[in-house]
């Protein structure tokens, strides 16, 4: 028999079958609806932590995530701000006031006059407020406070091009709180995009180093992500590390949490699919009787079952796409922007959505897969069975 | 020619097994008409279902223009019945979301015979049976007469040299049993061999030769001019 006349054969009996055929439609639907839907949101939520943590370790050995922090500067008033030898927290003080979402703490506000020079960092979690103490730092994991800024030093290109400094060169710095430390360049960062002012031009283009000391492992980089002028703004999307090991485990747990959840409903799926199939082959046993005394081999009734399923099942998965990405992209997308603000309040984390085929098509294997699997046990005891039985038992 | 040796069927295991054919052995001549008769339970059914290949015997062999049946894959009798039987059901067994004609056409598609060609051969023999007006109609919308004269059809369209009717005016009134019998006569003599299950004598007295079965086995063999015991 050819494969054609088959596939006819069960097209045209599922779609003039229609209530039987509608239900298996619905029954595959919303199965699909459940694996699709769970997918959908492990994936937006790995895309969106694999890229968000992806871009931006630029160094190796990096054991934990990052967190975000942003330097905004108005250009107006940066002329102002230009201080050799300012009053640090005079400098604060009057940034703030300005509305700046204030990151970045300078010792000495010589941007690109780094000689010598410390650059302290602080790192702002919550995104708005100075840091307050949490999560509490602890010697060998964490941070100090006293220890913030010792771990990262900065020094302008120049600086290091006039010292001949390279990466894996160690310096040491004799200056207060970084006395006696030892550091070692770990890499350039360059930015990819011009400023108005070149300060920030300098500071986009650090050096960074990594601190070498048995309280501390950790990486930083500094690097321009995106600069946007919006009126007299710019904002420098810095994206520092400030490393807490717990993060990473975090993410990797939530994402471990989904993705146990995401298979647990494939496998149930599966168990409902399979069950599906069996009442699907069971309505058909009539039409199998029939065809099998009337002299269609078995290969030929296997395939009619699974033109007809994947048929079922080719619908189901594209409408199932297109409601499983409504409902994780209007619903869940919402979950993970709380997820991150349990980490700490990232600011304009936006969730990486997008229709991708590959889902419907994963949704198509699985279900093919898992209807291939039910339909064989069934169909090979059909196989073995003359064609007297299979009519008997279609009474 | 059929030929049955020693047949034996036997239904269930052990205290509850049942025979249903015990131990027959005949011959059947090519080209005749040939009634199975006996009440029901008798074994009629199970008979005509072994020599077609639609049931397997559970001891004894079948012999079909040759053909030893029991040697047969699965695959094989498949094939046995789609380019040697055709069978007529008591419940008729049409597909009720298909067609007159598509009903008819199946075995032909189970061939592998080309659509234009099927069509034709489809609605020649249904032309032929009267249904004419319906061909493209749905088979459950056809009157027993009609549904049985349609799976007549599909019997016949692929042109198997066996037909097998297993009391095939069970479910009809009489003037539609008398004209599906009076059909089924006419394609024996058009050099089919025929075979009907039946347990009305007056059905079993068109045939060339009617075998009584009691109990599963052979209880007398009549023909046209002399019996046999």
């Amino acid at each position: 028999m050819k494969r054609s006349s088959v596939f006819q054969l069960a097209a045209k009996d599922l779609f003039q079958n229609f209530s039987r055929s509608i239900l298996l439609l619905i029954t595959a639907t919303i199965l699909s609806v459940v694996i699709l839907t769970l997918i959908n949101f492990a994936y937006y939520f790995y895309r969106t932590s694999k890229d968000f943590v992806m871009d931006i370790i630029k160094t190796q050995g990096v054991e934990a995530t990052i967190e975000v922090s942003y330097v905004v500067y108005r250009i107006n008033d940066i002329e102002n701000y230009y201080l050799k030898d300012s009053d640090l927290d005079d400098f604060i003080e009057k940034t703030q006031e300005m509305g700046i979402l204030y990151e970045y703490e300078f010792d000495s506000i010589g941007f690109g006059f780094y000689s010598e020079e410390e650059v302290t960092l602080r790192p702002y979690l919550g995104g708005k407020e100075m840091y307050d103490g949490n999560p509490p730092l602890v010697d060998g994991a964490y941070w100090q406070t006293d220890d913030i800024g010792m771990n990262h030093i900065w020094i302008s290109n120049a600086l290091a091009n006039t010292h001949g400094l390279g990466v894996g060169d160690r310096i040491s710095l004799n200056i207060n709180k970084a006395a006696n430390r030892e550091f070692i360049i770990k890499g350039v960062v360059e930015s990819e995009e011009s400023y108005i002012d070149y300060h920030f031009l300098d500071i986009s283009s650090l050096t960074v180093f990594d601190r070498v000391n048995e309280y501390q492992n950790l990486s930083v980089a500094k690097e321009i992500k995106k600069i946007s002028k919006e009126t007299d703004t710019i904002i420098i999307g810095g994206l520092t590390y400030i490393v807490y090991t717990e993060h990473l485990y975090t993410t990797l747990v939530i994402a471990g949490i989904i993705a146990f959840l995401t298979l647990l409903c494939i496998l149930l799926s599966i168990g409902s699919v399979l069950n599906t199939m069996k009442i699907s082959i069971i309505n058909s046993n009539r039409f199998i009787g029939i065809m099998k005394a009337l002299g269609m081999r078995n290969k030929d009734i296997y395939f009619y079952i699974l033109s007809q399923t994947g048929l079922i099942v080719v619908i189901a998965s594209f409408i199932s796409a297109l409601i499983s990405w409504l409902i994780a992209n209007f619903t869940l997308a919402e979950q993970i922007q709380i997820i991150y603000d349990i980490f700490g309040g990232y600011e304009g984390l936006k969730l990486r959505t997008g229709f991708n085929f590959l889902l419907p098509l994963l949704n198509i294997v699985i279900l093919i897969v898992s209807i291939t699997l039910g339909a064989l046990k069934m169909l090979f005891r059909h196989f073995k069975r003359p064609p007297v039985v299979i009519l008997r038992e279609a009474e | 020619m059929i030929k049955v040796k020693n047949l034996v069927k036997v239904y269930g295991e052990g205290d509850s097994a049942e025979r249903a054919i015990d131990d027959i052995t005949l011959e059947i001549p090519e080209a005749k008409f040939v009634a199975i008769m006996g009440k029901s339970g008798c074994g009629k059914t199970t008979f005509l279902n072994l020599i077609g290949g639609l049931d397997y015997p559970s001891s004894g062999e079948i012999f079909c223009k040759g053909i030893r049946l029991n040697d047969l894959s699965n695959n094989q009798l498949s094939d046995y019945r789609n380019k040697n039987i055709g069978y007529v059901f008591q419940d008729f067994y049409l597909e009720p979301s298909f067609t007159t004609l598509e009903n008819v056409e199946m075995p032909l598609i189970i061939a592998g015979m080309p659509k234009k060609e099927r069509r034709q051969k489809a609605i020649e023999l249904l032309n032929r049976l009267g249904l004419e007006d319906k061909i493209h109609k749905k088979v459950n919308t056809l009157s027993g007469g009609q549904k049985q004269r349609a799976a007549i059809a599909r019997a016949l369209v692929h042109s198997p040299s066996i037909i097998l009717a297993d009391e095939p005016t069970g479910n009809l009134d009489s003037k539609n049993g008398a004209e599906v019998i009076a059909i089924l006569k006419q394609i024996s003599l058009e050099g089919k061999t025929v075979i009907l299950a039946t347990h009305n004598k007056e059905d079993a007295m068109k045939a060339d030769y009617i075998i009584e079965l009691v109990d599963g086995r052979v209880s007398k063999r009549t023909e046209a001019d002399h019996e046999e015991k």
